[in-house]
């Protein structure tokens, strides 16, 4: 990949690997840094790297850099004894069906908002999805049925 | 494979999005019988439930992330030629712009060229303005001109060179008062200057000259001049044809780029050396 290229991953995908890390993580600060990250890898192993596949490589660093802080904020937290809790949902505040999305989105996993946005946002297939995020395809499909039944439980709590 | 409590799951999926046999989805039916909380759990399930309308977030700082190109002399050599090249033709086709082409000169050997330039005006027989053709100043509408052939033949010479001649360029008010009848009665309002080019076949043994005249503003002539200016370059002949060997520079200065980071960042051979 020429640096022509690289510049041009910037331009075309840096908002979408930050959508991507901001609606699995939901920290704009968190979210800056996965996406640096990503990009500093992808420069680094641009010689390796193609265009075409960059943007499956910009995903894959930035969930893993974003699961990694998740793991290290939980251990920070934990040994704080200063437990939040995770539950952040307050449907009565929210009318609009993108905020209602993303609420429901919150309350998923990690593993499960990520496969979301994959197959629906980026429209990935199953082994794409599962080479992104490094499992299987039949992974992904469980993972896919749990996300989808989880979020229409959490809607069906926000319309109540 | 069986299903069971275990990997019901991936078999509802499938089941759902119309990926199962005949015989796998009587099987996921039959499951879903003998286990009714389970098929009211999956009643909940929506398979069309997407999360595509989620905003897009957009990246506050793209310029952070990207890396600047550097240039190395090698490559900034081509692009000053480049540049150089079309300031070059810039200057021509400005200060070329109101200028006809040179008169063209065609050497044929013993024998009449059957591609030679017709005149586009009446000729005659006019010895006496042959001889001095560059000092009489040339009729506007009608100056044609070839010589008595009997007369040139006692003196002719070959020629080998071309030479222009016969170019003039008048203002309407010059050219009223050189005018003849006709052109003066014509208003010198409206009058379009023209151009005179001459174009002279040199035989061995005659001189024949054929004069014929354009109006300096006519669009097809400056198509026809931009034309025989872009092929003095060579292999441009067109724009599309120079905006294809740009294209090709800018493909060659992506690829250079590379070789100047590798020339000024020794460090990161040793680096990948190293990984």
């Amino acid at each position: 990949m020429t640096t022509f290229e690289y510049n041009r991953c910037v331009e075309l995908w840096s908002d979408d690997i930050y959508s991507f890390a901001y609606h699995c993580h939901c920290d704009t600060c968190d979210c800056e840094d996965a996406v640096q990250e990503a990009y500093a890898a992808l420069w680094k192993n641009r010689d390796d790297i193609r265009f075409e596949k960059a943007k499956s490589y910009l995903l894959s660093v930035a969930y893993r850099q974003m699961m990694n802080r998740l793991r290290s904020k939980a251990i920070t937290i934990k040994n704080q004894n200063d437990m939040q809790p995770a539950d952040t949902y307050h449907p009565a505040e929210n009318t609009e069906l993108k905020e209602t999305l993303e609420l429901a989105m919150e309350q998923l996993p990690e593993i499960q908002r990520a496969i979301l946005q994959l197959r629906d946002i980026e429209g990935y297939h199953y082994k794409e999805i599962a080479d992104t995020l490094n499992i299987n395809e039949q992974q992904v499909q469980v993972y896919l049925y749990r996300a989808r039944l989880n979020m229409r439980k959490q809607l069906n709590k926000s319309e109540l | 494979m069986k299903i069971t409590t275990e990997n019901y799951e991936l078999y509802l999926f499938r089941y759902a999005e119309g990926l199962l046999s005949d015989d796998e989805h009587r099987e996921v039916e039959a499951f879903l019988d003998a286990h009714p909380d389970i098929r009211e759990e999956f009643a909940l399930y929506d398979p069309t439930l997407t999360v595509a309308g989620l905003p897009k977030m957009e990246y506050p700082d793209k310029a952070k992330l990207k890396h600047h190109v550097v240039l190395s002399w090698n490559v900034l050599r081509y692009a000053a030629a480049v540049l150089l090249l079309a300031g070059v033709a810039t200057f021509f086709m400005l200060h070329n712009n109101g200028s006809a082409p040179d008169s063209q000169t065609i050497v044929a050997q013993n024998q009449t060229d059957s591609t030679a330039p017709q005149p586009l005006q009446d000729t005659t027989q006019d010895a006496e303005t042959t001889k001095q053709p560059q000092t009489a100043p040339a009729p506007v509408r009608h100056v044609a001109q070839h010589a008595n052939r009997q007369q040139i033949a006692t003196n002719a010479t070959p020629v080998s060179e071309s030479v222009a001649e016969n170019e003039t360029t008048q203002t309407p008010q010059l050219l009223a008062e050189n005018t003849d009848s006709t052109m003066q009665n014509n208003d010198s309002q409206n009058f379009i200057p023209y151009k005179e080019t001459s174009t002279k076949v040199v035989y061995t043994d005659q001189i024949i000259t054929y004069s014929q005249y354009a109006p300096v503003e006519e669009p097809a002539y400056k198509q026809d001049k931009m034309e025989l200016f872009l092929k003095s370059f060579g292999p441009i002949q067109t724009f599309k044809d120079m905006k294809n060997d740009i294209a090709s520079l800018l493909d060659y200065l992506n690829d250079g780029t590379e070789n100047l980071l590798m020339f000024f960042s020794p460090s990161k051979n040793k680096q990948s050396k190293n990984l």
